[in-house]
């Protein structure tokens, strides 16, 4: 009698433990938009330039931020939303000239701050990458509300990936969200929208 | 022996089925600083057929990768192979399939040509080049301003 009250037991908490594991992974991942999650959107964080230096978000008071979290192993996606963020605010003049645009790595354990500060130089000198340890870009990410996940591929060379949101997250001189746009974004509206947010 | 004729009917159209792939808008971005870079075409197969493969020498390995988007949420994964539909354009593009070239011996640069060898499921392989190119027609934008 023992045995299969037991092997019921495990049964269940296998159940269990699947349904967390499925759970945990179809998460609702947070988007930027809601009117009700705006304020939620920023704060606190503390990292690591190309330099070694340490940049908190209160060293960028006084400025806007346009912040874009990804990764560098990533060949497509994330060069080409550097790319438009650099092409728009050069199209803004002295309007872009108000923001400093931050590309924070979701992948501490490749992107050292030396990574990145070398990967964002490639796209031009105005731009901040920025690194950390795993905690703190946890605590960059999860303060923008940022999804991400490593997923291992075992059967790739590329070792593991980052699953990852991607927002442009606009925040003001008072370090307070202002807007967002997806990375998919057209140049020209992102152009647009940052000439109508930027005061 | 009427099975014999049969078999020399069907011969022809069998040799003809997979008589090529078209290969067309092959490049790639700078690489940047990155140890990867990615490459992307246009495929056209004769009948159908599938990519299976890529070789080139300018990386450690190439494999086939898609990204997809979900919930706002950017996946890349590894696929085994792209199926190539008779006669149909297939894109390997920015935000879809794409060559990974992963652990690039040297940074690609614009005006690179990378040779690169298809291999496919019934077609012979096809060796050909991508062209290393700037994503925008406008120069990078940091080189606007000097």
């Amino acid at each position: 009698m023992r045995l299969p009250v037991l092997s019921w037991i495990l049964c269940v908490l296998a159940l269990l433990g699947l349904l967390a594991w499925l759970g945990s992974d179809i998460a609702p991942v947070t988007k930027g938009g809601e009117a009700a999650n705006q304020a939620l959107i920023g704060g606190d964080f503390s990292l690591t330039d190309g330099q070694g230096k340490t940049l908190t978000n209160k060293d960028f008071r006084g400025k806007y931020m346009l912040v874009y979290f990804g990764f560098t192993h990533c060949p497509d996606i994330c060069p080409t939303s550097l790319l438009l963020i650099q092409n728009s605010l050069n199209q803004l003049g002295d309007k872009g000239k108000k923001v400093v645009p931050i590309f924070i790595t979701l992948d501490p354990e490749r992107d050292t701050p030396q990574a990145v500060g070398k990967y964002v130089a490639h796209f031009g000198p105005n731009l901040v990458g920025l690194s950390g340890t795993p905690a703190q870009i946890k605590q960059a990410a999860d303060a923008y509300k940022v999804y991400y996940r490593k997923v291992e591929e075992e059967d790739s060379a590329m070792g593991y990936v980052i699953d990852h949101s991607g927002f442009l997250y606009l925040m003001g001189p008072d370090g307070k969200y202002v807007t967002h746009f997806p990375h998919t974004i057209a140049e020209q509206s992102l152009t647009d929208g940052l000439a109508a947010a930027i005061k | 022996m009427r099975r014999f004729a049969f078999l020399f009917l069907l011969l022809p159209s069998v040799a003809f089925a997979h008589e090529g792939v078209r290969v067309t808008s092959a490049w790639s971005p700078p690489s940047m600083a990155q140890t990867n870079g990615v490459g992307f075409l246009t495929l056209n197969a004769s009948g159908e057929d599938a990519l299976i493969g890529v070789e080139s020498d300018c990386c450690k390995v190439v494999e086939m990768h898609e990204m997809t988007m979900k919930n706002d949420v950017m996946r890349m994964r590894r696929v085994e192979k792209i199926a190539l539909p008779d006669h149909k354009d297939v894109q390997l593009k920015s935000g879809g399939y794409h060559l990974m070239l992963i652990g690039l011996k040297k940074p690609l640069e614009a005006g690179d040509s990378i040779p690169v060898t298809l291999n496919f499921e019934h077609a012979k392989p096809v060796d050909t080049v991508l062209h290393v190119k700037h994503r925008n027609s406008k120069p990078a934008a940091h080189h606007e301003h000097h």
